[in-house]
């Protein structure tokens, strides 16, 4: 008995121990190097991966430019503040017109060369160089010299000087925004010896970067990637990075399943199942990404000129209901333009709720008592921002006497067109910006005809817009921006619908995921690693 | 022979030169500017006006439609199909990587339809009338009835859901799993066609006073199948080979939407819907192409097999 | 007559299942227990069996009642694109053989080119320059598929042409229209109502397989083809979304080629003698 007894005593501490261990273990799980992550990128084709003439719609794209390329400075990709790259620091003039970054000792491109400000300024040359067709001339225009470097009357930017290892840059006007586009893949640094050397259609399928991640392959929907040993924070976890273009979700979900790719993003449908799956649901990144789904409202046709009118077509709907039921809780409900993860984000917001006697009350009072019909355009297939989207609501509209026509429009079609004012009301989503004055700017009358499809005049809204552009401290500008949108919202200008909740679904064995907000694609794979339980820890 | 293989071909070019410029015709009144397209990064808020007018002045859009007609056959000649709008690859890289995709498929789906269908047919033929041909001339009518897309999708569902045997789409480099069922699929149908004709050929044959001659003569039975009705009946096969081959190969477009296969049917339905005019073109003309070299083959074919049509 | 068709199997269920489908089509408001865009999403993705006989889609619309209502757009893509298609073709075709000469190899040069590009291509390239849309959809079905119906009526009325009802007509002085339609046209009326059929069919198929790819009919509209490509994305989660329009789809088409089957043993005396 007593030997038994001896024999379960030492049993159970065994057991203890080890579970101690292994819990132990986990607490403190180191990362560990090596393997290969495995991750499918859905929406368009991988365009090229020269950041030269990308734009920042180029969602696949940018997935993995963004871990060949380095620019100046980068976005956190779990708190969206602008941190640290290449630049070691920076400083802004009293003026605030005038910034000059340090760069930092021993950042090296993949061919081993150190990065100097002269990179930079070659760079951001390129770019702008009328000859190379570059697509983020935007970022720049507003540099001094620029408008003289364009007529081709000289052959340098004045405004982007090199000094050893600070780059000065400056700006005609202040321009609060200029940082925050130094983080896009346009403001990324390339080795001019290797442009020069390759020709741009070379280096465009085979590039050579400063970013965590050396070129090594593109062979048809497949690149693969892998990890460079003089990145400036050290090598990365990985030891190779394949990312592969798969548009369709049904082929994205079933490669998950079978374990073929590490992680993946999951639409509405895949997450209502995975969700319910004991693993995958505990292996699930959530994050409110920067979009704002939204049927958005031409105020300068018919029905939609009366404020009473939009703010009914917003009470009529049940978007709770949309979101459980038809999205499967893949979104959150919009009530306000900023989403949650935006800075600036305003919880007092409370968006118009559900109430369908009140909507047609509001119509009534717009002379609008047996209701309207309008045509909604919107891109056909997408189920959240697209025409689904708009068959989804179209009963709770119908029963307040708003009667909708959806015309599936090409997306880019549909631009074109709600660019000219061409339109009754569209569906689509606007974001992908983590910078809430460029997120608003859209409402700004001097926007008619680019961003502000809505056609929307409010000379107090362009007013905050304005005073926020200008003003330097960040929580001031905020405030200004928070006034802005609490108008657009009483304004009603679009139906807030919902932001999207993106999800990206993990294996076990893989951590350091991120939750960034502007793409959950956009993941800084260096922070990312696989442990020995991941089929391709070896390879 | 040569001379009238020679003979045939010069009569396709008058056939590609005006599909051609129907084609090309077709695109440039689509609506959508494509420079817009490229450049307009209005999603996420800004547009770069300036950028557009450089594209447009760049890929030549603000020429009139003949000189670009005229500038994309030089073009084309040359073996220079462009570039795309919206990616900026080269279309003949592009078309590399599509091409054998496609082909695979193709080429597998052929071999399944004419295996299959031959052998459905030749059977429904020598025992018709019986429960043998009833079934199998069932299973070819509601082999033409059947839409691929939705063949295809049941037998995602069964197959690949369902039981989990085979991979739900994807090309996987092109090895049998991931082939197998969007073949079987694009086959079917092709099969069941075959089959019908395959069979009411044979009929046409059996009946003709130079077998029952063989059969009186004595000869085992499988001869007189064999050699004498089947190989009698082969031509209007073979034409419906040829024929059905090429709408085969424009159905593709159907079965890669389905299974998710990058080939050059995906490669046009995607160019489409994102109004890549230069890709589209490119796809649609390999189409043609392809279908019209099936009936050039099919029309030399038919000369050699037939000693009765002359190649003067 | 009545021993041929009892004699004919196909031809008999063809034509019985093309009228389930005229009957579904006319009477759908009156059989289907929902409208087609009537949708409650608290109902979303219901199973079939139950207070949904075939279930509900990703909006909670009833299927059972968007398949009845999408026998009306099939019938309506098939039978409008057909005539559109009989009309350009047989014109073509009568002018071709009656005229001959120049027109004629024009006419047959013109079908060959049509020839030498696959239908449905064509009809997709016509889509993307129309836009979506129902009536769009005829146009382009109608544009591209005529070349059966022109060929059928040329070498019809080629052979018809050498007749002598036809001969002694034009000794009378009748205006080539009036042999064109009432001595050639009336006599080959046979033939191009079995392409006329079969052309149905196909006009239905590929017109759902341009729903299918996102060039067909416009939503809410409960098109077979457009139901099938919006229910691939709910395979897993809700298989009934793509099954049944599929199998509405499958009955309507066999039912057409039946009876164009059918009435081609019917119309060609040498198939009807030999059985």
């Amino acid at each position: 008995m007593s030997k038994f007894r001896t024999l379960s005593v030492v049993v159970v501490l065994v057991a203890v121990l080890t579970m101690g261990g292994v819990i132990g273990w986990t607490e403190e799980e180191q990362p560990r190097y090596g393997g290969t992550f495995v991750t499918a990128v859905p929406y368009e084709e991988v365009v090229g991966l020269d950041t030269l003439r990308i734009t920042v719609n180029n969602a696949s794209t940018i997935s993995v430019t963004n871990q060949i390329h380095e620019g100046l400075v980068k976005w956190n990709t779990t708190t969206l503040e602008i941190e640290p790259a290449i630049a070691e620091r920076w400083e802004v003039s009293e003026d605030g017109k005038t910034y000059t970054f340090y760069l930092r000792e021993g950042a090296k491109f993949h061919n081993g060369r150190e990065i100097t400000a002269q990179d930079f300024k070659y760079s951001f040359e390129r770019m702008m160089d009328p000859e190379l067709g570059g697509l983020s001339t935007y970022l720049f225009r507003e540099v001094v010299g620029v408008n003289e470097y364009l007529d081709g009357t000289v052959d340098h930017i004045s405004g982007i000087v090199a000094l050893g290892d600070a780059l000065s840059i400056i700006l005609k006007h202040v321009d609060v925004t200029f940082l925050n586009g130094l983080c896009e893949p346009g403001a990324t640094v390339v080795p001019h010896e290797e442009v020069e050397k390759m020709g741009l259609e070379e280096f465009n399928r085979a590039p050579i970067g400063a970013g965590p991640f050396k070129f090594v392959s593109w062979i048809g929907n497949e690149i693969k990637l892998e990890a460079f040993d003089g990145y400036w924070t050290g090598r990365p976890y990985l030891d190779a990075l394949e990312i592969i273009w798969m548009p369709e979700a049904g082929a994205r979900g079933a490669a998950f399943d079978a374990e073929e790719l590490d992680g993946v993003v999951a639409m509405p449908v895949q997450y209502a199942r995975w969700r319910e799956d004991p693993v995958v649901k505990e292996h699930m990144v959530e994050v409110a990404e920067l979009w704002t789904r939204h049927v958005g409202f031409n105020t300068e046709w018919g029905p939609f000129k009366d404020k009473r009118v939009r703010q009914a077509f917003n009470y009529a709907i049940d978007e709770k209901t949309v979101v459980d039921k038809y999205l499967h809780g893949k979104a959150y409900t919009a009530t306000g333009v900023l989403p949650p993860s935006m800075p600036g984000y305003n919880p007092e917001l409370k968006g118009y709720g559900y109430d369908p006697e009140k909507a047609k009350e509001l119509l009534k009072e717009a002379g609008y008592p047996d209701g309207f019909t309008v045509e909604v355009k919107g891109d056909p297939t997408h189920p959240a921002w697209g025409i689904p989207g708009v068959e989804a609501v179209m009963p709770y509209l119908e029963a307040v006497g708003i009667h909708v026509k959806p015309l599936p429009t090409e997306y880019g079609t549909l631009v074109e067109e709600v660019v000219r004012g061409d339109f009754q009301g569209y569906i689509d989503a606007f974001g992908g910006i983590s910078m809430p004055l460029l997120y608003l700017s859209r409402f700004h009358s001097d926007n008619i005809g680019t961003t502000n499809w809505f056609r929307y005049k409010n000379s107090e809204v362009d007013t905050l817009l304005d005073q926020a552009a200008r003003t330097i401290d960040s929580e001031e500008r905020i405030k200004l921006l928070q006034q802005a949108e609490e108008i657009i919202v009483e304004d009603a200008l679009i139906w807030f619908d919902n932001y999207n909740k993106a999800v990206f679904v993990y294996q076990p064995w893989v951590h350091g995921l991120q939750p960034f907000a502007v793409d959950v694609n956009y993941q800084d794979y260096e922070k990312v690693w696989v442990d020995e339980t991941s089929p391709r820890a070896g390879e | 022979m040569l001379t009238f293989a020679v003979r045939r071909f010069l009569q396709f070019i008058p056939t590609i030169i005006v599909v051609s410029i129907i084609i090309f015709l077709l695109m440039s009144v689509l609506p959508g500017d494509p420079a817009f397209l490229r450049a307009a990064a209005a999603k996420r808020g800004r547009v770069d006006t300036e950028a557009i007018e450089q594209l447009r002045e760049k890929w030549g859009l603000n020429d009139p439609v003949p000189v670009r007609y005229l500038r994309w056959l030089g073009d084309l000649v040359r073996g220079d199909l462009g570039h795309s709008f919206r990616t900026g690859q080269e279309i003949n890289d592009v078309l590399r990587e599509r091409l054998p995709v496609t082909l695979r498929l193709a080429i597998l789906s052929i071999l399944i339809a004419v295996i299959g269908g031959v052998i459905l047919g030749y059977i429904a033929a020598i025992y018709q009338g019986t429960i043998i041909d009833l079934s199998s001339m069932f299973l070819a009518v509601a082999g033409i009835s059947i839409p691929e897309f939705w063949s295809g999708l049941m037998l995602i569902l069964l197959v690949s859901v369902i039981w989990g045997l085979l991979p739900t789409g994807g090309y996987g480099g092109g090895d049998l799993a991931h082939m197998a069922l969007p073949a079987l699929t694009l086959g079917f149908r092709y099969m069941a066609l075959i089959a019908r004709i395959t069979r009411s050929s044979m009929l046409d044959v059996i009946n003709k006073d130079y077998i029952r001659t063989a059969r009186a003569k004595g000869l085992a039975e499988s001869i007189v199948r064999f050699k004498h009705i089947f190989r009698n009946s082969l031509i209007p096969i073979l034409t419906i080979i040829g024929l059905e081959s090429g709408w085969l190969f424009a159905n593709t477009v159907v079965i890669e939407k389905v299974f998710t296969l990058p080939g050059i049917g995906h490669l046009l339905v995607t160019s489409i819907l994102r109004r890549d005019v230069p890709v589209m073109e490119a796809s649609i003309l390999i189409v043609v192409l392809a279908f019209l070299s099936l009936n050039f083959a099919v029309d030399l074919l038919y000369g050699f097999l037939d000693p009765r049509i002359r190649y003067d | 007559m009545r021993r041929f068709i009892s004699r004919n199997k196909g031809f008999s269920i063809g034509s019985l299942m093309v009228i389930i489908v005229i009957i579904m089509a006319v009477f759908a408001p009156l059989i289907a227990p929902h409208g087609y865009a009537e949708a409650d999403l608290m109902d979303a993705l219901e199973p079939p069996g139950g207070e949904h006989l075939l279930g509900t889609d990703q909006f909670g619309r009833d299927l059972l009642s968007r398949i009845i209502y999408g026998a009306r757009l099939s019938l309506m893509i098939g039978i409008f694109a057909q005539a559109i298609n009989l009309i350009i073709g047989v014109t073509l075709g009568l002018a071709a053989g009656y005229l001959g000469g120049k027109l004629d190899d024009a006419i047959m040069g013109l079908t060959n080119v049509m020839l030498s590009m696959p239908v449905l291509i064509l009809a997709m390239a016509v889509m993307t320059l129309l836009g979506p849309g129902l009536v769009n959809l005829f146009i382009a079905l109608g544009l591209t598929n005529w070349t059966y119906g022109c060929r059928i009526a040329r070498s019809e009325t080629l052979s018809l042409k050498e007749e002598d009802f036809v001969s002694a007509a034009r000794a009378i002085g009748c205006s080539t229209f009036r042999i064109l339609r009432r001595h050639i046209l009336s006599n080959c009326l046979g033939p191009i109502l079995v392409i006329a059929t079969l052309g149905v069919a196909d006009a239905i198929l590929i017109g759902a397989a341009l729903g299918f790819l996102g060039l067909g009919a416009q939503p809410p509209q409960s098109e077979w083809g457009t139901m099938l490509s919006h229910g691939r994305d709910y395979l897993r989660l809700a298989p009934w979304i793509c099954t049944f329009p599929g199998l509405a789809l499958v009955f309507t088409i066999l039912g057409f080629n039946l009876l164009g089957d059918g009435l081609r043993d019917f119309t060609d005396p040498y198939l009807r003698t030999r059985k």
